[in-house]
């Protein structure tokens, strides 16, 4: 085995990942060329060092960010879910009735506060289009009611 | 004992406690922070992206397996986002650049018969350099040496990851490691 082919199988020789017989190779080849041997002791050094590397501390307040950003991810989410709520279990019992799933024990489980998917799933919704003239259509009846899945 | 403790936090957050999440938070952040900052390479993007890995750690909690460990779970996405936003900064040019004079540049070392200044550094002083000088790499070199050597994520992932081919990696991570070395050295040539 030659200089260069040692050193490109440094990483894995280092690391034991080399067959027995190529680690051999290897051991063979160090023991008579002094350049390889240096270099194969400071690679050890050197990995070595760069899989112990402190970590960098955090920047102050770093945590009071974080948590600031998972609060109103919270409340906004808590938030839908109160606005949500009744169409999204009144659509998971659609979509479970329409499937023939008997809404058992499964149903019921899926229909609670953690059951979020349904956000994904289309609902009804109702849609007033007023007239043109908002003052005067206050007092008069919508012209149409939409009703879109 | 703190993979119970992390447990127990995550547990909470999955209950609907949100408040739980600043124990994991006050836990991983120098390392979620390490990992970005070594991988985007300034302090600024990595506390962005930083809090936005541990902002989609808190999305997805609720299908995090309690009964795996946190560590390895906050650190991939960490590398993701890391990546993702590499990616966006600079349109994958930084991995595919085939300009090697930054290389050449770092790694001309003065042939000498003198023994290797390396040799004789202390396991401290190494530490101590390396830490500041695995910032000053270029992109390509300090993306793969972070992934591979302080992550312990394997070739095969990380190939994956960068989409780059196994030799390209192999040998960012040769160079990466020749131009560690030579910055060493120099730094060692100045000190005396």
């Amino acid at each position: 085995m030659d200089c260069r082919k040692v050193l490109s199988l440094m990483d894995e020789y280092l690391e034991n990942k080399l067959p027995e017989e190529v680690s051999q190779e290897i051991n063979l080849h160090t023991k008579e060329c002094v350049n390889c041997m240096a270099e194969i002791n400071i690679n050890r050094v050197l990995v070595s060092a760069l899989s112990t590397l402190p970590d960098k501390k955090a920047p102050v307040r770093f945590a009071d960010a974080v948590m600031n950003q998972v609060l109103t991810e919270y409340e906004e989410s808590e938030n839908n879910e109160d606005s949500e709520s009744i169409m999204d279990r009144l659509t998971a019992f659609w979509v479970l009735t329409a499937q023939s799933v008997k809404p058992s024990l499964t149903g019921v489980k899926m229909m609670t506060r953690s059951f979020s998917f349904t956000k994904y799933i289309p609902r009804p919704t109702f849609r007033i289009r007023w007239g043109d003239d908002r003052q005067e259509s206050l007092t008069k009846l919508p012209l149409a009611v939409g009703f879109r899945w | 004992m703190d993979d119970i403790r992390d447990r127990d936090l995550i547990i909470n957050c999955q209950n609907g406690d949100p408040s739980s999440f600043r124990g994991i938070v006050e836990r991983y952040q120098n390392k979620v922070y390490s990992t970005a900052f070594r991988i985007v390479g300034n302090s600024y993007d990595a506390e962005d992206v930083a809090q936005e890995a541990f902002l989609t750690a808190y999305k997805a909690i609720d299908i995090f397996d309690t009964e795996k460990p946190f560590s390895p779970w906050i650190t991939r996405i960490t590398v993701n986002m890391s990546i993702d936003f590499l990616r966006r900064q600079k349109s994958q040019k930084w991995l595919l650049e085939s300009d090697d004079n930054d290389f050449q540049n770092m790694s001309n070392r003065i042939k000498s018969e003198e023994p290797d200044p390396l040799e004789k550094l202390e396991a401290w002083e190494l530490l101590d350099m390396l830490g500041k000088l695995i910032e000053n790499l270029p992109t390509k070199y300090r993306v793969p040496i972070t992934l591979y050597h302080i992550e312990d994520m394997t070739y095969d992932e990380i190939s994956e990851f960068l989409e780059i081919p196994m030799g390209t990696l192999k040998t960012y991570l040769y160079r990466g490691k020749e131009a560690l070395k030579a910055m060493i050295r120099n730094e060692i040539a100045v000190k005396v």
